[in-house]
């Protein structure tokens, strides 16, 4: 259920982003959404990839304890 | 639900976190530029306003006491349509905890840390607060508590050095409603009353958590007030100190006015203060933000809040990076879109909407429970 909320509201929030650079810069939905998501050579933005990372392991994390969890109070 | 925490905050906690998130990222960038020399007055009005938004805020919460908003919209709309509006409050939150979150990196990258990269300052700001709201709303209120003192003496204090200084000329001021009533109505509306002052939607999902309820409202309202004051002091501060052009044109009014302080070739670079101070406006404010969609989070979803700190902690990080290619565009976003198309949905039409169909829900229930 964290996974599916993680990626749910990380689709949402780059759409808005998105939405608002096409209305700002009066251009197509895919370009701004393609440059959102580039890593530009030279840039730190993998740093920002990486800390998303960290979050969607934690959530597969939590997600998997959550499941053991779960099973053991059924089994009890 | 597994939420077997409940967690309260003092009414004085409260009033710190409201008036520091306030003061947030409104002593950082300069708002109501367009009113000139007039901004302060505009500003006296947003505040009035701001307390009668706050109002109304909390006459909502009345309606059901001990509820917060998200818990309203599902007793009013139901299961389904209510999970819904929910779900974009959670994605308007979290919009915003980001917006945020980069006004501070840009500052911070364009002052002290000019070296830094800012995906290096978003995520380490990003850690601190999801640490605080790992541990809980109550960690958050007793931080505030430590740092008010602070935060309070250093503002009077910058006043008082620029003051001393010499470079705080009242003259700036004038003359008073030099174009009309119009600029300073144009500022006002929609500019000061969604931001900061409709921001307190956010607070809508901790005023219910107040140790006396009964009491929050007053309270909030008070330091609604009293953080106007204060906008309206650093409002006056930086236009007596830089002239209503300069302001308008620095990226970072109160950060320059800090800077003009030179006293006995001795006290300088007191601009570090004021970065001080909106380090944690920052951190209260994006933490409320974010804390008003984890409670978003727990109700749909059905899990424990903190169970989604880490993963949602990241994604803020990562939307703060791409919200914007630079800071000219960040704050173009900010003025020409975001009011106008999030702020004023969130922030008026949904709880205004919500209120007749509050009140006629409690009556309906009223008149089930006598029959």
């Amino acid at each position: 259920m964290v996974t599916i909320s993680f990626a749910i509201l990380l689709t949402c929030l780059i759409g808005l982003i998105a939405i608002i650079d096409t209305f700002i810069y009066q251009s197509s939905f895919l370009y701004p959404l393609l440059t959102i998501l580039r890593i530009n050579p030279g840039t730190n933005k993998w740093m920002v990839y990486f800390g998303l990372g960290i979050g969607l392991i934690s959530s597969l994390i939590v997600d998997y304890r959550l499941k053991k969890e779960k099973g053991l109070n059924k089994n009890n | 639900m597994k939420n077997n925490l409940v967690e309260k905050v003092s009414l004085f906690q409260l009033f710190i976190l409201i008036y520091i998130f306030e003061l947030g990222s409104a002593v950082v960038v300069g708002i109501g530029g367009e009113a000139k020399q007039d901004a302060w007055i505009a500003e006296c009005i947003g505040t009035v306003c701001g307390v009668g938004i706050t109002g109304f805020y909390v006459y909502i919460l009345k309606k059901l006491p001990g509820k917060n908003l998200f818990e309203i919209l599902i007793f009013t709309f139901g299961k389904w349509i209510g999970r819904a509006v929910i779900f974009l409050y959670i994605v308007y939150f979290f919009y915003i905890a980001a917006r945020v979150l980069r006004d501070f990196c840009e500052l911070m990258s364009s002052t002290i840390f000019e070296k830094t990269p800012i995906e290096v300052i978003a995520l380490t700001m990003m850690m601190v607060i999801v640490y605080m709201i790992y541990l809980g709303l109550e960690v958050m209120g007793r931080t505030s508590e430590i740092f008010i003192p602070y935060i309070f003496s250093f503002a009077l204090i910058i006043g008082l050095l620029v003051f001393l200084t010499g470079e705080i000329e009242f003259n700036n001021l004038l003359p008073i409603f030099g174009e009309g009533f119009g600029p300073i109505l144009k500022v006002v509306f929609p500019g000061f009353i969604t931001f900061p002052y409709g921001e307190m939607i956010a607070f809508t999902l901790i005023i219910p958590y107040a140790t006396k309820f009964a009491n929050a409202g007053k309270t909030s309202m008070i330091a609604v007030l009293a953080s106007g004051i204060t906008l309206v002091y650093t409002m006056i501060l930086q236009l007596t100190t830089l002239g209503p052009e300069m302001r308008e044109r620095a990226n970072f009014p109160t950060l320059s006015a800090a800077r003009e302080i030179s006293l006995l070739d001795f006290i300088e670079r007191v601009d570090l203060v004021v970065v001080f101070i909106v380090m944690f406006g920052i951190i209260v404010k994006v933490s409320v933000f974010f804390f008003g969609g984890l409670k978003g989070l727990e109700i749909i979803f059905n899990r424990p809040y903190r169970t989604m700190v880490v993963p949602m902690g990241a994604i803020i990080a990562f939307i703060t990076i791409v919200i914007s290619e630079n800071y000219a565009e960040h704050i173009q976003e900010g003025v020409k879109v975001v009011p106008m198309y999030l702020h004023i949905p969130f922030q008026f039409l949904f709880p205004l909407t919500l209120l007749p169909f509050l009140i006629y829900k409690i009556k309906k229930q009223q008149k089930e429970k006598q029959q």
